[in-house]
């Protein structure tokens, strides 16, 4: 089970990625990205 | 617009965490806890009169009047009124003394003809109530129930109340005023006599009244009573 | 040369900024995978593991020590949890002072210091809770960690909608299936909190160890405080102790709940033969009402906010300008495991802890007095 919501995140994890480059003229749109990134990041690899 | 309805959220949400900070008696089953009540709600004038006690460590049972024991026979029964874990200190009591008697906390009124003494321990816990499955109003009614079945069968009662301070609440309150009228004897831990409420009743009544200073007097009070 | 467009710039700085925090954030978080160290006194005779109870928690966060202070003198068993919700630090305190400091005249005292060992890895989400705090002792400063009320989420994820309580089907939050004192008895099969509530019911059993304490705090608001809560079974045990305790503590006895489970006071008395008591003191750093909490405070007990509500009469225990600190929350939990002995006059012998500092001696000199010296 465990396995099905780390794969969701990750898949969650690369569509902030994609959108975060996409993103054009909103740097407050990337800083959130970014946040919202070390929050999966820790997720997925198991530290928090 | 969005910048509009954000600050209208965090603000929502920062009164929020702010209600939960305040001033609440709610107890975890969601009713309002009846013990809430101390001397400073009951007396909030602080119109009682300065309160001496006259147990102490060293002093730890006073007995005021004298108590007629040949009126308490068997059978016996101890129950709660109000379900605070009272009655179950003067189960523990009891059985150090070796006493005969039946122990039943939430006792219907039915019972009460089988019983020549009933041992009534009075407070209210909300705690109690919820694990009995009893509602306050419900608790309420079984005490007169049971109040008038012991006048119908003029069984002995003696009153104990032995929570203290904490166990003088509104529904505590209410249900020892159910048991004094009929009582024979009075038992009571004494920093729950704050406003001389016991003191004075016995006076008044004539009633024999023992002050205890700590729960662990109980045994002391029914070897006295009940002790072979 | 083609100029990089300012977005894709900016985003890779980005990156780089979340490669960094990931870093520094997860030395943080993995720091307290480090265990404090523990330094077993002369009374402790020997070591196992909960997976000797439970062999699915063998190599998983969820295996801890179970520390054995076997007098030799055959007599009544006492087991101490502590640490059952590692954001309640006095339990855990209390634990592994009876580790290092005891030694049993008569009976055998096993102590779990760590019951909910996954817990002591993380704190929980959105409370600015410290990592650790300190207390002096004789020989200089230690360190403990201050953890979660729950499983680490890295070691059981994910948390179900709702936690149905496998023996009784009762249904609780979701976020509860990784609460150690709602997964009593537990399953051998079950999630780890549930092997780990398994593992501790099967010690009980097989060692038929004769009192269970499990040792707790809770905020100044709430009913259940300064309280020893007692299975039916050991509510006479926990009235004798009362007597007692009373004369130097406000302390009250309430009865186990019998409709709500899972709790070690409810399960380990129906499920064993165990006498099953848990006891609360008054913690600051729970609750809704406390201002920062900071490592100082985890130890002082003092917060002004809590002073303040208790001014307001908002409170169920007396609370003073300078708090309820860690030291009068461990004497409370020391006296009373020392008088659940005393009182104990049962089939199974007697339970000596031998020569215990009193309530007020641990007061007086701090709990720092009753830990070893850090080496």
């Amino acid at each position: 089970m465990q396995i099905v919501y780390l794969i969701i995140v990750a898949l969650v994890l690369v569509l902030v990625v994609v959108n975060m480059f996409k993103k054009k003229d909103n740097l407050f749109f990337q800083i959130d990205a970014a946040l919202v990134m070390i929050t999966l990041l820790l997720r997925l690899l198991l530290i928090k | 617009m969005k910048k509009v309805l954000a600050m209208l959220l965090a603000a929502a949400m920062l009164l929020a965490m702010a209600a939960c900070g305040r001033q609440d008696t709610t107890s975890p089953t969601g009713q309002a806890d009846p013990n809430a009540a101390t001397q400073a709600t009951l007396d909030p004038n602080g119109t009682a009169p300065a309160f001496d006690m006259q147990t102490s460590e060293t002093n730890r049972i006073v007995n005021i009047g004298t108590v007629d024991k040949s009126l308490y026979a068997a059978p016996m029964l101890v129950t709660s009124f109000g379900q605070s874990t009272d009655a179950a200190t003067i189960d523990t009591a009891l059985k150090k003394v070796g006493a005969t008697y039946t122990y039943s906390p939430q006792a219907a009124a039915e019972l009460v003809p089988q019983f020549k003494t009933l041992i009534i321990c009075v407070g209210a816990s909300t705690k109690g109530l919820g694990q009995a499955g009893i509602n306050e109003k419900d608790e309420v009614a079984r005490a007169e129930a049971i109040m008038a079945k012991a006048k119908e069968t003029g069984a002995q009662i003696i009153f104990v109340h032995i929570g203290g301070e904490t166990r003088r609440g509104a529904l505590s309150d209410q249900l020892a005023d159910l048991v004094l009228p009929q009582c024979s004897c009075m038992i009571v831990k004494e920093d729950a006599n704050w406003d001389y409420k016991f003191t004075k009743y016995a006076e008044e009544h004539k009633l024999p009244l023992t002050l205890i200073f700590g729960q662990k007097d109980t045994v002391q009070v029914m070897t006295d009573l009940f002790g072979k | 040369m083609k100029k990089i467009p300012r977005h894709i710039l900016t985003a890779s700085l980005l990156c780089v900024f979340v490669a960094v925090m990931v870093v520094v954030l997860g030395i943080s978080f993995r720091s307290m995978k480090e265990a404090e160290p523990i330094y077993p006194g002369p009374g402790v005779t020997g070591q196992e593991m909960l997976s000797k109870y439970c062999p699915n928690l063998k190599g998983t966060a969820g295996d801890t020590e179970i520390y054995i202070l076997d007098s030799g003198v055959p007599g009544a068993s006492m087991l101490v949890l502590g640490g059952t919700h590692p954001n309640e630090p006095s339990g855990f305190i209390s634990a592994i002072s009876l580790i290092e400091t005891v030694k049993p005249v008569s009976g055998i005292l096993y102590v779990i210091p760590r019951a909910n060992a996954s817990a002591f890895t993380c704190n929980d989400p959105q409370e600015g809770s410290p990592q650790r705090f300190t207390i002096q002792t004789a020989g200089g400063e230690r360190w403990f960690r201050f953890g979660s009320r729950a499983t680490n989420p890295i070691d059981q994820w994910p948390d179900s909608e709702v936690y149905v309580h496998a023996s009784s089907g009762q249904t609780l939050s979701g976020s509860e299936i990784r609460n150690l004192n709602r997964a009593y008895p537990g399953r051998e099969d079950g999630t780890l909190t549930e092997r780990v509530a398994y593992g501790i019911t099967q010690f009980i059993k097989q060692h038929n160890v004769t009192i269970t304490v499990d040792l707790h705090e809770a905020s100044p608001e709430y009913t259940t405080v300064n309280a020893i809560v007692a299975h039916e079974d050991a509510m006479d045990l926990a009235t004798l102790s009362l007597w007692e305790l009373e004369d130097v503590m406000k302390i009250s006895v309430e009865a186990s709940p019998k409709n709500l489970h899972g709790l070690t006071h409810r399960e380990l008395g129906d499920y064993t033969d165990t006498l099953a008591l848990l006891m609360e003191t008054a913690n600051a750093s729970q609750g809704r009402l406390h201002g920062t909490v900071s490592a100082e405070m985890v130890v002082s007990g003092q917060d002004k906010f809590y002073y303040r509500a208790g001014q307001y009469g908002a409170l169920t225990v007396d609370y003073p300008e300078t708090g309820i600190g860690m030291s009068e929350r461990c004497a409370r939990h020391i006296s009373a495991l020392n008088e659940f002995c005393k009182s104990y006059d049962g089939p199974a012998g007697t339970i000596d802890l031998g020569e215990m500092p009193s309530y007020k001696e641990i007061i007086t000199n701090g709990i720092g007095a009753y830990l070893a010296s850090p080496k």
